[in-house]
């Protein structure tokens, strides 16, 4: 607890291979909002300091991604997941993570639409506290957090139709 | 039977204790319905459609107006901005992937409210 991120990072997990810049850091499992390196610069491991950068501390289970990642294909990653794991119970989570989760693989492959970022947004918002567990909450945070920070990345897909990342 | 005083979108309504919010807003016929797909007085309480949801004065997230209690001087609104985003965010996820666009679901809302209501 209170261990600097960015000690923990480079020095104990022995920093970012191939010399590579760091490009976010999910502190909590796949649940909690990404942060930017800028962000996760000045966290200390514990739940206050991930809390005034944005994120929680969740599970603990850190995602460390590099300038080779695609961000979209990574929200669309965690989306499908979310989509999967959906019980299906009440109709916001059982139908918007699925929703959500073709509107990101249309963009990454290509398809994007003008619209389709600001219509993931109202579909998480819509999912965010309207349903009956905490899964909804969990599902409709990561693709908001991914487009509010990397919002360019996902313009960038819709606009030249391919995925410009690697 | 005991009376419970609430106010349903500023008005006052007295029902009795026990009733569900959602009952009561039916016994006095508020002028728009509360929408409802998985609600219906002769079956038990699913709670999983999401459509009912209400605003209730001192609670931070909406409410299904199906499975929440009346209480003495609960305030509840079915029209605030936040219910109507939020119905129609429900709404819209059901409707919409099939018709493809945002169209106007205030309207398609009360539509279907009614035709739930009146069974047509």
């Amino acid at each position: 607890m209170g261990y600097p991120f960015k000690k923990f990072l480079e020095e104990d997990c022995g920093g970012v291979p191939g010399g590579r810049k760091l490009k976010g850091v999910i502190p909590g499992g796949a649940s909690m909002p990404v942060l930017l390196p800028d962000e996760i610069d000045k966290v200390n491991l514990d739940y206050e300091s991930v809390q005034a950068a944005g994120s929680y501390l969740g599970s603990g289970g850190v995602i460390v991604m590099d300038e080779s990642t695609c961000m979209v294909r990574a929200a669309l990653n965690l989306s499908r997941f979310f989509a999967h794991e959906s019980c299906g119970q009440c109709s916001p989570c059982r139908e918007g993570c699925h929703w959500m989760e073709k509107i990101l693989h249309r963009i990454e492959y290509g398809q994007g639409e003008q619209g389709d970022l600001d219509l993931i947004l109202n579909i998480a918002g819509n999912i965010a506290g309207n349903t009956i567990c905490p899964f909804g909450d969990a599902a409709a945070w990561p693709p908001g957090a991914f487009i509010r920070k990397f919002r360019g990345e996902f313009e960038a897909h819709v606009a030249e139709k391919r995925c410009t990342v690697g | 039977m005991d009376p419970v005083k609430i106010t349903i979108d500023g008005k006052e309504v007295v029902t009795t204790k026990g009733k569900t919010v959602i009952q009561a807003a039916d016994d006095v016929g508020i002028p728009i319905p509360i929408p409802r797909y998985c609600y219906h007085p002769k079956l038990s309480i699913a709670g999983n459609c999401r459509m009912c949801m209400v605003e209730i004065e001192k609670m931070p997230k909406l409410q299904i107006a199906c499975n929440t209690q009346a209480a003495e001087g609960m305030s509840v609104l079915t029209q605030s901005p936040k219910v109507l985003g939020g119905a129609q965010g429900g709404l819209g996820i059901l409707a919409d992937q099939s018709s493809g666009g945002l169209s106007d679901l205030r309207s398609s809302r009360r539509v279907l409210a009614a035709r739930l209501l009146h069974g047509a």
